[in-house]
């Protein structure tokens, strides 16, 4: 039988050896999201003096945020504007300020923008407080202040 | 299959002396978790990459070894701790041979001298950051060698 | 419209089934080539909220300030019911002595009450490609 001298053959012909490592290759992609929500929309509500419209004023309500963050993400809140106000108020003296508390603290009241970083978040809440000052008053009616909250 | 004797000869001398061959079936591919803190094969929208062994060695039998799961390639700026966690899950002869196990410490499992033995090897990479992930595209290796 | 708190427990439902698309905007990064002179690009613009709520999609300049000549967004305005995500499709043009262009794209409420507008805004960036390859 010729079997036999053919496996013998085999044999002193390939010199077994460890096979040259082979890598696998896993691949992902991550997209960042950025997800932000008004949950409570802020009210404001004039002090006893008569000067500030302000959601941390008697029963005002600050305006909470939601944000949800995968990646790496940009807030930015610009300067506090007084949007609309009712005929008979004259605007030019006041000052429209904010601050936030919650996911990012700014507890001193700014007229200018806020800009922070986010990362990885889960759902997290930003508290804004908006209010709007007038050493000479406000006259009844709707008054609108509002500030652009940014996720880029 | 009929091959005649010197045929099949010259065939076994023309072939690369190596314990095995290792093809990949289905590459694998990582999906981030809904939490953002990990991105893994196991994953919702990930799949495990399925590797087909072949052609292992007649002499005796061939130990595999799976070692060194990394991340190879990250979007620039991504710079947070990692730690991984992979599992790995490999059968033969019909699923009378299996191993299976995490792949923490190189592990490492042998298979029998078998004409014709194909061993199915599941892959799973894991990679977990407690600061998440930017956007981008990240690749994991991991090393799969016979000896 | 009033938004009231358990929109948060629906919130925190929604994004942990969503792995895929975002809620808000997604892609909030994207780049690539044109062989043309206008470059398009895909996005998912979803409704976190609890109610049906109508949502402007604006193309801007890169830091998010003004309007974007020159480019356009196939639905402007549109209403998702809540957790749901529609894709939009933005284009813009290129100057060809430029050869790249940036814009940014903003997705905000219509109409939304309250002292706060928030918004999603992403990056866009659209080249070129040399013509023979």
């Amino acid at each position: 039988m010729r079997r036999p001298v053919l496996a013998l053959a085999v044999l002193t012909l390939c010199a077994p050896a460890a096979a040259a490592p082979l890598d696998v290759t896993f691949t992902g992609l991550v997209v960042d999201t950025c997800t932000i929500a008004v949950a409570t929309p802020g009210i404001m509500m004039l002090s006893s003096d008569g000067t500030i419209l302000g959601s941390d004023q008697g029963l005002g309500v600050p305006a909470t945020v939601t944000v949800l963050s995968i990646g790496s993400n940009n807030i930015a809140l610009s300067a506090p504007v007084l949007e609309s106000h009712p005929a008979g108020y004259t605007p030019g003296g006041e000052t429209v300020e904010m601050n936030t508390t919650g996911l990012a603290s700014n507890p001193v009241f700014t007229s200018l923008g806020i800009d922070f970083d986010i990362g990885l978040l889960s759902l997290s809440n930003l508290f804004v407080n908006m209010q709007v000052s007038d050493p000479a008053g406000f006259v009844q009616g709707t008054y609108t202040a509002k500030t652009v909250l940014t996720c880029s | 299959m009929q091959l005649g004797p010197l045929a099949l000869l010259a065939a076994l001398a023309a072939a690369p002396a190596q314990a095995c061959t290792i093809g990949v079936s289905t590459p694998g591919i990582l999906a981030l978790s809904g939490d953002g803190h990990t991105l893994s094969s196991a994953n919702s929208g990930g799949i495990a990459s399925i590797l087909a062994i072949s052609d292992l060695s007649l002499l005796g039998s061939t130990t595999i070894t799976i070692s060194d799961t990394r991340l190879d390639v990250t979007p620039p700026g991504f710079a947070a701790p990692v730690s991984y966690g992979a599992t790995y899950s490999a059968d033969w002869l019909l699923g009378v041979g299996h191993a299976s196990g995490s792949l923490a410490g190189s592990p490492s499992f042998t298979v029998p001298a078998v004409l014709n033995l194909v061993v199915t090897l599941t892959l799973h990479n894991t990679v977990t950051s407690a600061t998440g992930f930017r956007q981008g595209n990240y690749t994991t290796k991991t090393t799969v060698t016979c000896s | 419209m009033q938004l009231n708190l358990p929109l948060l427990a629906a919130l925190a439902l929604l994004t942990a089934t969503s792995a895929a698309h975002a809620q808000s905007l997604s892609p909030m990064r994207n780049d690539g080539e044109t062989p043309s002179m206008v470059k398009g690009f895909k996005l998912y613009v979803g409704n976190p909220y609890k109610g049906r709520m109508t949502f402007e999609v604006i193309p801007m300049d890169p830091k998010f300030e003004v309007a974007a000549a020159d480019a356009a967004v196939n639905f402007p305005e549109i209403t998702l019911a809540p957790g749901t995500t529609r894709q939009v499709i933005v284009t813009f043009r290129i100057d060809p002595q430029l050869k790249e262009r940036t814009i940014g794209v903003c997705v905000q409420p219509k109409d939304i009450e309250g002292t706060v507008m928030p918004r999603v805004c992403g990056t866009y960036t659209g080249r070129l490609s040399r013509p023979g390859g």
